[in-house]
């Protein structure tokens, strides 16, 4: 791996670093962080990360990065950047990664802390069972016909809740996009990844993807709560993961093409893993059909985990639906790639926004908000670390003026997972979170050592940072009692 | 430091390997064993069963990442674990060899981590004091 290049950084207001363009770089680099978080920031190799980022053709204002960044392949996670069509800006499909549509969803109960008080080992045991996680879960629901496949490649969420019966419209509308990216085109889609996706459809793989089981513990905002359906004590699910094989797949076959379409439209970077074509190109173009594709299974995929959540609560607690109460607050996506305006120096452009760890946070009035959520913001998903604590945000008037309407997707690791595995040795980890009174179901020991609590930064600092800059707003937190990991 | 053999770097989001050999097919040998302890305890994996496997790419770095995805694939879709690859021959655009392993048998082996993907972050095969050498990082 190349040697660490140094790159100079200094602060510009109380919330934001800057990189300054040098030989290479089109536009500055610009991280938001506290003096705290920098410190742990300096430390790896996503700084440099942002400065590579800011060679991409087209890339517009500057090379963003938020405040849970940390080292990541090709872009920084954490990072978003802007690209213009219209001046030769390119797409990069390491800025969106292998794991297309990466997101969370928040689903909020009737069900309170009192009402689930001694039943979570076994809610959490039964939710276990139902939803496949780890390495090679699959056939959560059965396998999809690759005609079934089209569909759902094409339609997303609507193929499974209209053609499926799984969910609601109210789910439908809830989702950023309705579940649905515009212009996916299957025939773009390998088989190879088709063959993949066919039968993990409601799983949620491994690493640091999770459902959760949380309880509304602080309300900071109680308008915007009260509008979400959430006050103290209300029990929630979060959900995490993303578009499985069949993404993977996706990116790994765009890999190649955009590694010869530097070479044909002559583009120099500084990573290989930051290969790219422009958007208007050929290969732009297929790329950009491919991973729409991959982000509409994405959304399918958190939408039967929700199916089967939902079918779990209502058998272990025997109730129905309408004393369960799970709707979904918001699903938002974190790994995505999407055409979308902003005013620029005072003009309207159509740019490319890649998000690599990073939520979409457009504000309050903002038309491409759902109506009913129109006069507080869209709500942001951010998750913590599976010990301490979750947070709900909206979107603040500063996203569109500072970060492309982007803000923060989680807590960002501190630790390498190699140094959280020998932090682990010797230690009853399902121990000592049962008491921070945390249920653990995981499918591996080794997941659970490298997922701890320590190797993250506290995600109340990132969302602080957030807050402080104007990007977004904290609305509730949420403090969890149950998880699973892959 | 012996002629061949791996070792696992720190990397904040994902897994990274150094691995070295004193030949090319050595290297992508070596690979196989490193890929293999992001994914399953390979110790307790029995060369039972051979599966002959061929990749091809423009360049070293792209034959590697074929290489390590295709003996990935052997796990997700065919629950199938790798204990080692054996006979490896690069020659052109072509890398080609046998994997030999077992199927998943859940009383015996114990599996760690799904792996998303092999990048191509940093990655650049380099010889060096007349070793081989390269660095992967995994995402997990």
């Amino acid at each position: 791996m190349s040697r660490r290049r140094s790159v100079r950084l200094h602060q510009i207001d109380e919330y934001c670093w800057e990189i300054p363009p040098s030989s290479g770089m089109r536009v500055p680099g610009r991280i938001f962080a506290s003096e705290r978080l920098i410190r742990d920031i300096k430390t790896d190799k996503s700084v440099e990360q942002v400065a590579n980022v800011a060679y991409l053709p087209g890339i517009v204002g500057a090379s963003l990065a938020m405040p849970d960044i940390h080292w990541g392949y090709g872009f920084p996670i954490g990072g978003v950047a802007a690209t213009d069509p219209a001046k030769g800006g390119v797409i990069s499909p390491g800025g969106v990664g292998y794991d297309i549509n990466c997101g969370v969803r928040v689903l909020r109960t009737e069900l309170r802390k009192e009402d689930i008080e001694g039943h979570v080992p076994r809610l959490m045991d039964a939710l276990f069972d139902t939803v496949p996680a780890g390495i090679g879960s699959s056939n959560a629901i059965k396998p999809l016909s690759v005609v079934e496949m089209q569909k759902l490649l094409s339609a997303g969420a609507e193929y499974v809740v209209r053609d499926r019966g799984m969910g609601s419209e109210e789910d439908l509308k809830h989702t950023e996009e309705n579940g649905c990216l515009a212009d996916a085109d299957p025939g773009h889609v390998s088989e190879r990844a088709i063959e993949r996706g066919r039968r993990q459809l409601g799983t949620l793989g491994s690493g640091n993807h999770f459902l959760e089981v949380g309880i509304a513990d602080r309300i900071f905002d109680s308008r915007s709560a009260a509008t979400l359906g959430v006050d103290k004590g209300t029990v929630c699910i979060l959900i995490h993961c993303g578009s499985r094989g069949l993404g993977y797949q996706v990116c790994d076959d765009y890999l190649s093409v955009m590694n010869r379409a530097v070479i044909k439209y002559g583009i120099e970077l500084p990573d290989r893993q930051l290969c790219c074509a422009p958007i208007e190109s050929k290969e732009g173009a297929a790329y950009l059909r491919a991973m729409a594709c991959a982000a509409n299974y994405a959304w399918a995929n958190r939408q039967v985990i929700t199916h089967l959540a939902r079918k779990c609560f209502m058998e272990t607690f025997s109730i129905g639906p309408k004393d369960l109460g799970m709707r979904l607050i918001y699903d938002v996506c974190h790994n995505v790639a999407k055409f979308e305006e902003h005013t620029v120096d005072g003009q309207l452009r159509t740019l490319c926004v890649h998000r690599k760890g990073a939520t979409r946070a457009f504000p309050a009035g903002d038309l491409r908000i759902a109506t009913d959520l129109r006069a507080i913001g869209q709500p942001v998903l951010v998750p913590g670390d599976m010990g301490r604590a979750s947070y709900v945000l909206i979107g603040a008037p500063g996203a569109l003026k500072h970060t492309f309407g982007s803000t923060c997707h989680g807590a960002g690791r501190v630790m390498s997972r190699a140094q959280a595995k020998r932090e682990s040795r010797g230690r009853d980890l399902f121990g000592e979170m049962a008491q921070r009174g945390v249920t653990v179901r995981a499918a591996g020991r080794r997941t659970v050592a490298e997922e701890m609590p320590y190797a993250y930064k506290n995600v109340a600092d990132v969302v602080d940072v957030m807050a402080g800059a104007g990007v977004s707003d904290k609305v509730f937190r949420l403090k969890p009692v149950g998880v699973i990991k892959g | 430091m012996t002629t061949s053999g791996y070792r696992e770097i720190d990397h904040t989001a994902d897994v990274g390997f150094e691995i070295w050999a004193d030949s090319i097919p050595g290297l992508f040998a070596e690979a196989v064993l490193a890929l293999s302890e992001v994914c399953y305890e390979r110790t307790a994996v029995l060369w039972a069963e051979e599966r002959s496997m061929e990749v091809r790419g423009t360049d070293p770095e792209e034959q590697l990442v074929r290489w390590l995805q295709e003996t990935y694939l052997q796990l997700e879709s065919g629950l199938w674990l790798t204990a080692a690859a054996t006979n490896v021959v690069v020659k052109g655009e072509m890398v080609k060899g046998i994997l030999h392993g077992e199927p998943i048998d859940p009383a015996r082996h114990t599996l760690h981590s799904e792996i998303k993907a092999i990048t191509y972050h940093g990655l650049k095969i380099v010889r060096e004091h007349g070793l081989w050498r390269t660095t992967v990082v995994v995402d997990v």
